[in-house]
């Protein structure tokens, strides 16, 4: 046996749903998980189960074959808690229930006809070591809260906002939530009377949020290595102009978005990539395997509980640039402002990459005019990001990113930007 | 110790239910137990190699907890705390307003072909089988052959008592040649899934993408594989017909029962059907599976119906009390979605659709979507990508005729469909 490693997970976690007014399906998780990998005759083999370290490792053992791996053999050793600025277990549950009745309030309105507030809390506790000798362990909470609202006019629409991030009840106890309440309401309202969107290649103005999920999408997949060693991914060197030299794209898990983590889940101590600098691909995504295959800094593999890690993004944004909002409606001149997202997907092996809006405006002669609904927007990885233009107000949204059935907390964050994409939608 | 993958390990409940049931009949109204025991191996495939293997054993408890008409919910994997989370259940339904009286009493509903044998080395050589079906000169870039076992047991206080044992056998590959790729599914209950099938389909189709061409604009009569009509659905179509959704506003459907709302096609949800993926004896809280006709020949006839929700609507639950994962809620969902609709010969000149990219970012609400499609062809000629949006309602008024041959991909069991005069934008 060349390597092994342990990971030992205890989560635990309080989700509540204020369903039209009614507390439904609230719940309490208390996981606790194992896992074992063994990397013999350059093969690895996993086990996860909940069996002592010697029977872990000898079935993780009986599951290796033969190939040709390599590990980064990077060393690190310690443990970080994250401070809760207010402790979640100090404030009680009818406290909690009593903040989602009050942001409900909110939400009252005639053509409202169905309001989703969830609240969630969940506290990693993470236990590494491996064959070097190193041991690593932290505690990592998450708190947030997310809203849906659905309203009827001639049809039914729906719009949702989240503000989830690492830290304590500080997340959620200030005007935030408020904020995302009033702002869902009067944008529900003309969402419901928007008009479809127009459709073909035109520039587009990406608010915050969807510019997060775009650079997220459309650039962030391509850039783990994972998909370039199958021979899966379009973007397939670094050093390369892919953009303006205005552009700057980092991904980083130390900032205290809902991406945090102190240490990955082969153990390595997290650092900030340089994803895109001046417009140059600089750095692709690694684990202790690509790391040493391409000669990377590993600290991107993550898991979903305890399942086999993976390369994934983290914090992953598009630094400030020079435009200003005006400057960039300007540059549009006729096209779309997009606001929010409903997710999307990519596919690194082509570069092809689809994600939603949750509503967007026309833009014509530079100013911002009606609304518009269900619109989506689509284009090519090594394209995209040749003509961006990048403006200021810089701001992360968290979700979830999916990747081979596992799910893992991330943030995405951008500035005001506009690229030239096609849009098209119902 | 090699050569014995593949072959599933005695699976059995290690956990001990008798202290948390004695806990729950002393300090609950009424109690149900959902225990859940799954041993999972899968083989992974990168770059047309076998990479290595996965191993996992998780057993999970989730408990449901009534006081006064008030649900609280916990679950662990931790067979240290099932005690603690037996108080945790009890203790939230101080906050609970998910109103419940009692469990079901439980039924069982005779379904055959959902428990497989499968032995020896089965997984590696399905490894192979997929790699070597693979065209010549064709990356089979990622792929996952994953066998599972559960074994399920339900008990409540309503005297139910049930247990299940069953299998499921899954298979992903995604190919990639030159800058097209593609993936495709399959999936079965046993070692019958057809693997070659879908490696010589993702071949196939990963070299469409490479050679295509974008589409004209325009409209096109349109035919869907089985993988992009379950992608299309299970997103844009399938909540709307969750009963809870009905009753909470949140389905256009609402209204609509015995009214024709689609072209000549039947939509029948069937959880006891034999060997299909989703079926089982019994639902995820106990009452009997059964055939619901969800449309008929275009009209709707019946909602989706859970326990919950089938009080609130004041009929019969429909055994579609499912839990998306053990650690949830049961949820109004689909079990097998079996289309059935007029056979037709052949497709004749169409455009037939293979995936689409970002399903997920469909409207539930308003059933609109806008979805790129990777890999078709038309009329013979490989297409590379090109943008269909609409609504799904709009489209299913549009159906014409299917195939012979009905494919399962997760919840949808169906052959291709083909609509008439769908637009289509570049």
């Amino acid at each position: 046996m060349s390597f092994y490693d342990i990971r030992y997970l205890k989560t635990r976690s309080l989700t509540l749903n204020l369903e039209n007014g009614s507390i439904e399906k609230p719940k309490h998780e208390n996981f606790a998980g194992k896992s074992f990998r063994v990397l013999k005759n350059g093969s690895w083999g996993f086990f996860n189960g909940l069996v002592d370290d010697k029977t872990g490792l000898e079935l993780a053992e009986r599951n290796t074959l033969e190939g040709e791996v390599e590990i980064d053999e990077s060393s690190y050793s310690g443990h970080y808690e994250m401070k809760q600025k207010i402790n979640v277990d100090s404030i009680d549950i009818e406290e909690k229930v009593k903040l989602l009745k009050e942001i409900e309030k909110e939400l009252k309105a005639d053509y409202i006809v169905s309001v989703r507030i969830s609240y969630l809390e969940n506290i990693r506790e993470f236990h590494y070591k491996n064959s070097f000798g190193d041991e690593v362990s932290y505690v990592v909470p998450r708190t947030g809260i997310a809203i849906q609202v659905v309203g009827k006019d001639t049809t039914l629409q729906f719009l949702s906002k989240r503000l989830f991030r690492a830290g304590g009840y500080e997340v959620v106890s200030g005007n935030e939530p408020f904020e995302m309440a009033s702002d869902l309401v009067s944008k529900l309202k003309e969402l419901l009377r928007a008009l479809s969107p127009p459709s073909g290649r035109m520039p587009v103005l990406m608010d915050p949020s969807l510019g997060g999920v775009f650079i997220h999408e459309a650039f962030g997949h391509a850039v783990e290595a994972d998909h370039l060693l199958r021979g899966a991914s379009i973007l397939r060197e670094t050093g390369i102009k892919v953009g303006p030299e205005e552009l700057y794209v980092y991904d980083d898990p130390l900032i205290e978005e809902f991406g945090f983590f102190p240490f990955d889940d082969e153990g390595v101590k997290a650092r900030r990539k340089a994803v895109i600098e001046a417009g140059i691909f600089k750095e692709f995504l690694h684990s202790r395997e690509t790391a040493k295959k391409m000669k990377g800094m590993p600290g991107n593999s993550r898991s979903q509980g305890v399942a086999e890690p993976l390369i994934r993004m983290s914090n992953t944004y598009i630094e400030e640039g020079d435009y200003s909002l005006d400057e960039l409606l300007e540059s549009v001149g006729n096209g779309v402002y997009l606001v929010g997202t409903r997710g999307g997907e990519t596919n690194p092996a082509t570069g092809y990459f689809q994600f939603s809006a949750q509503y967007g405006y026309l833009i014509i002669n530079g100013e911002i005019g009606k609304m518009i609904r269900d619109v989506s927007l689509s284009g090519h990885t090594l394209e995209i990001l040749k003509k961006i233009k990048v403006g200021k107000g810089l701001r992360f949204d968290p979700g979830f990113c999916g990747k081979a059935g596992q799910l893992v907390p991330v943030a995405d964050g951008a500035p005001y930007t506009v690229v030239e994409a096609f849009v098209g939608g119902g | 110790m090699k050569g014995k993958i593949g072959k599933m390990d005695r699976i059995d409940f290690q956990m001990e239910l008798e202290p948390p049931i004695k806990f729950l009949e002393f300090n609950s109204d009424a109690w149900e137990i959902f225990h859940e025991v799954e041993v999972k191996k899968a083989v992974r495939i990168e770059k047309g190699r076998i990479k290595h293997l996965v191993e996992e054993r998780e057993e999970g408890v989730a408990i449901r907890a009534i006081v006064n008409g008030r649900v609280g919910f916990s679950f662990t994997t931790d067979a240290n705390a099932l005690i603690d989370a037996c108080e945790r259940a009890v203790k939230i339904t101080k906050i609970s307003e998910e109103r419940l009286n009692d469990f079901p009493e439980g039924g069982f509903s005779r379904v055959n072909g959902i428990y497989g044998k499968i032995e020896g080395d089965w997984l590696k050589e399905a490894g192979e089988i997929v790699i070597s079906a693979v065209e010549e000169g064709v990356n089979p870039a990622e792929g996952v052959v994953e066998v599972s076992e559960i074994k399920k047991k339900i008990l409540n206080s309503s005297g139910a008592e049930l247990e299940s044992n069953e299998t499921f056998v899954s298979a992903f590959i995604e190919c990639v040649f030159e800058e097209g790729a593609a993936y495709d599914l399959a999936s079965a209950r046993d070692s019958s899934i057809d693997l070659e099938g879908m490696a010589k389909n993702a071949s196939t189709f990963a070299k469409h993408s490479a050679k295509g061409s974008k589409i004209e604009p325009g409209k096109y009569d349109v035919v869907l594989s089985p993988l992009a009509t379950h992608q299309l659905l299970f997103h844009a179509l399938y909540p709307a017909f969750s009963v809870e959704n009905v009753v909470k506003g949140r389905s256009p459907l609402a209204n609509k029962l015995d009214q024709k709302i689609f072209g000549e096609v039947s939509l029948i949800d069937d959880g006891r059907k034999d060997g299909l993926l989703m079926s089982s004896p019994f639902d995820d809280e106990g009452n009997a599976t059964q055939r619901t006709e969800i449309v008929e020949k275009g009209i709707l006839k019946d909602f989706l119906k859970d326990w919950k929700w089938a009080n609130e609507f004041s009929a019969d639950p429909t055994g579609n009390g499912i839990r998306q994962e053990r650690n949830s809620y049961p949820a109004t969902l689909p079990t097998n979605v079996l289309i059935e609709v007029e056979e037709g010969k052949d497709y004749g000149k169409a455009l037939y659709i293979h995936s689409f990219t970002g399903a997920h970012t469909s409207n539930p609400i308003s059933g609109d979507f806008s979805l790129e499609i990777s890999p078709a062809i038309y009329d013979g000629m490989p297409i590379k990508t090109g943008m269909l949006y609409g609504n799904i309602y709009e489209l299913l008024k549009k159906i014409e005729v299917g195939g012979r041959e009905k494919v399962q991909v997760e919840n949808t069991y169906t052959p291709w469909l083909k609509f008439l005069g769908i637009e289509i934008k570049g």
